[in-house]
């Protein structure tokens, strides 16, 4: 099953209609940590639909962990997924949300709820586990779906855009519990339409564009073809001035410029390692509280467009 | 895990959510009929008004508890979908037809359960109309009716996930209100007359208006009658689960 990798698509399709989700995708993703790469509406979540058998293939076959995930739902022991969008019943809490999904997977009532409580903790939402989720923020949501995706202790965890929405704190956090995870020995796949979250997770990926994989492998050799572009972020906080400052003096900011009335710090970055790097610290030190950092980076479509153009040329 | 654990786990879910949102407010209004029964008719027996009081008994199994399955097991797909919360049903190690009859399982108790408080309920403030016989009657007619509209409403629901209510509700309109009216046609393609028929095995047909006894399958046993109920309710089963099993409805806007 290794040698054919944790999962393996073969000549795979999805079409809706006239309009192509995947195209003619053949591809292994190794064990360990894999980042598919891609903007939106690149295909990421129609292939992530697929290997997690929540749709068919039009034409091709899949295989996840040796199994078809379509027709084998026993195959979802071994799985753990996260879905991207932020829907969770409001009205419910997190720990018997986690607790509920692990009861669907056969797990006995007392040891679900142990479990529960457990990976709640684990996730720093032990404190808030018994509050209906409606009253949670944006990235205790994250972490309350990235619990009943792990609460089994799957062998393969598939984590569709878990980054989006997180503060800079959250998004260290969510990068470093998966790393944890890779280095107790799960896969991990991790879709993300922002490059420089990569780095800090893995070296491997894979980059989907308009339904077709269009690179695979190191993620050093696609960064480097992104240091031509400068990265964009929006950086929403109380002291967007003060923050400015720091991030021009310390080196790691091209230009900034203040929007949405003074709340809003726009930033350009050819350094995206190093401002991350020190983007703590100079938070930090200047008493700024950060609302949300959003990547306004389409860089990656520039790098996606020159990997199109080079493939068409060829 | 072995089937009877998936069933009863999903049907477990099911009850867990059963009393939110719009749901809440449609099993209130199942336990609101009690109320309704007494302030239409108060004191019917002193008034001589019995027979009114009777007919709202005699019609409940066709009209409320057709509403309570196209309200409650028709959309069990549907609000999924609105919510965005499928995809963490269709990521368990349960077969999707197992969850959702499951499901179903879950609907099926808490309308059963809440039928068998609301009607003796209603019966007793509405001045025990008709005696036990009609108390039994729509007892046995309102479990008969949820046994069997659950599924088809549950069927459609797949079926139409985007519309299940909508569908339901024309259905019901079209075949258990319109068509049960029409003699031959009704005995045919509505249940209405297998209903009518389970509520006059104990309250004869005799203390009826006309116009319901002509629905009646005269002469008809019960074993016939209850299994006309299982069969349909069982192809409505075999339907749904096929439906969900073949189809996808983890479609969004993004693909």
């Amino acid at each position: 099953m290794m040698e054919d990798g944790v999962i393996a698509a073969q000549d795979l399709s999805k079409f809706f209609g006239d309009v192509v989700g995947v195209n003619d995708v053949t591809v292994r993703v190794k064990h360990g940590i894999t980042e598919l790469l891609g903007p939106n509406g690149a295909g990421k979540s129609t292939f992530l639909k697929i290997i997690t058998g929540q749709m068919k293939p039009t034409q091709g076959s899949v295989r996840v962990l040796g199994k078809d995930p379509w027709r084998e739902a026993n195959l979802f022991r071994r799985i753990g997924f996260c879905p991207e969008q932020d829907a969770l019943d409001p009205s419910t809490t997190g720990l018997r949300f986690v607790e509920t999904m692990l009861r669907l997977h056969g797990i006995a009532p007392k040891e679900a709820l142990k479990r529960s409580r457990e990976v709640l903790a684990d996730l720093n939402l032990a404190d808030v586990a018994e509050r209906p989720m409606g009253e949670y923020s944006r990235g205790m949501r994250q972490r309350a779906k990235l619990a009943q995706a792990i609460a089994h202790d799957p062998e393969l965890l598939i984590l569709d855009e878990p980054m989006t929405g997180l503060d800079p704190e959250g998004r260290a956090f969510v990068s470093r519990r998966i790393r944890a995870w890779a280095a107790a020995g799960k896969s991990v796949l991790v879709s993300s339409h922002i490059l420089h979250e990569v780095q800090a997770m893995t070296d491997e990926f894979l980059l989907i564009y308009r339904g077709r994989i269009r690179a695979s492998g190191n993620v050093r050799e696609v960064r480097s073809l992104l240091d031509e572009h400068p990265h964009r972020l929006l950086v929403r906080c109380d002291r967007p001035a003060v923050l400015a400052q720091l991030l021009l003096a310390e080196g790691v900011a091209e230009g900034v410029d203040l929007r949405d009335k003074g709340s809003a710090l726009a930033v350009r970055t050819r350094t995206p390692g190093p401002f991350f790097e020190k983007l703590p610290d100079l938070v930090e030190r200047g008493g700024v509280r950060v609302g949300s950092m959003i990547s306004e980076d389409d860089s990656l479509d520039a790098v996606f467009r020159y990997l199109v153009d080079a493939e068409e040329s060829a | 895990m072995t089937s009877f654990r998936c069933l009863t786990e999903a049907a477990r879910y099911e009850m867990m959510q059963f009393l939110r949102g719009r749901r809440a407010l449609f099993f209130l209004l199942l336990l609101s009929f009690p109320i309704a029964v007494a302030v239409a008719n108060p004191a019917a027996d002193k008034h001589g008004i019995e027979k009114t009081t009777q007919s709202s008994f005699l019609l409940f199994p066709g009209s409320t508890c057709l509403l309570l399955a196209i309200f409650y097991a028709g959309p069990l797909l549907q609000t999924e979908i609105e919510r965005k919360t499928l995809t963490y049903l269709l990521v368990r190690p349960i077969p999707r037809w197992q969850m959702l009859m499951g499901r179903l399982l879950g609907v099926l108790i808490a309308l059963e359960a809440a039928i068998l408080v609301a009607v003796p309920l209603a019966w007793l403030i509405s001045g025990r109309p008709g005696g036990a016989p009609l108390l039994w009657a729509t007892w046995q007619a309102s479990v008969a009716a949820i046994l069997v509209y659950a599924p088809i409403a549950l069927a459609l629901g797949t079926l139409f996930p985007q519309r299940a209510i909508t569908v339901g509700i024309l259905w019901g309109l079209l075949f258990e209100v319109l068509l049960s009216n029409v003699p031959f046609i009704s005995r045919t393609v509505t249940l209405v007359p297998i209903l009518r028929s389970i509520q006059a095995l104990p309250f004869p047909a005799d203390t009826w208006s006309e116009k319901s006894a002509d629905l009646l399958i005269l002469d008809s046993s019960p074993l016939f009658l209850w299994g006309i109920v299982l069969s349909t309710a069982a192809a409505a089963c075999a339907i749904a689960s096929l439906a969900v099993t073949r189809r996808e409805y983890a479609l969004t806007e993004e693909h």
